[in-house]
């Protein structure tokens, strides 16, 4: 009797120890299955942080080299027009010091000329009013 | 001072300004103010007055040729 009694306390030992060793395995599994969950989690969250400052990184790249580009483009074009500015005013200068140097030598013709050209487009100009 | 210039508008121009003005020293002085008068002038004239100068210069250059034509041939077109 008393050794029935100790096989079934051996029994029953032995299940309930088996059945910690069993869920201890499957605590162990699920924690294992939870870092390798959580493991992937972090590394996505992590690509994902990554390539949103690639992106980040980039965009600032590309607004600094547009910025850059339109600041040369306006530089280049600022310089255009200050040099045609300055290309024109010496050309109108040289072409007044021209005119004044043959106005000076010819007085009558270029007095005679300019009254003539103004008299011509004044004639143009006049429309269709006709003198009675 | 440059060499007097001898042109039929500077003969014109003599006649027609004031003889006391001495518009060839003023012209020289000042070329592009006078340039600008002259062409407004121009234009005031042909703006208002231009239908009788134009018919002035016409008539005169028909008369002229007219007065050719008699002498060459001896009055016998015109």
């Amino acid at each position: 009797m008393a050794t029935r009694k100790k096989d079934i306390q051996e029994t029953a030992t032995e299940a309930a120890q088996a059945a910690r060793d069993a869920a201890s395995e499957t605590l162990s599994a699920a924690r294992e299955k939870f870092s390798e969950v959580a493991s992937g989690v972090e590394d996505k969250v992590k690509q994902i942080r990554e390539g949103a400052g690639r992106a980040s990184a980039q965009v600032r790249e590309g607004a600094e080299r547009a910025s850059t580009v339109a600041r040369e483009k306006y530089a280049v074009a600022r310089d255009n027009v200050r040099q045609g500015y300055d290309r024109v005013t010496k050309d109108l200068s040289h072409l007044s010091d021209d005119v004044s140097e043959y106005v000076r030598h010819n007085p009558g013709k270029s007095v005679a000329i300019a009254a003539g050209i103004g008299f011509v487009v004044g004639l143009l100009m006049r429309g269709g009013r006709r003198d009675a | 001072m440059s060499v007097p210039e001898h042109s039929v508008a500077a003969d014109v121009i003599d006649e027609l300004a004031a003889p006391d003005l001495e518009w060839v020293r003023l012209v020289r002085r000042y070329p592009i103010a006078s340039l600008l008068l002259a062409a407004v002038g121009g234009f005031y004239l042909g703006r208002h007055k231009g239908s009788d100068v134009v018919d002035s210069v016409a008539r005169f250059a028909a008369e002229t040729l007219e007065e050719g034509v008699n002498e060459l041939l001896g009055d016998q077109v015109l």
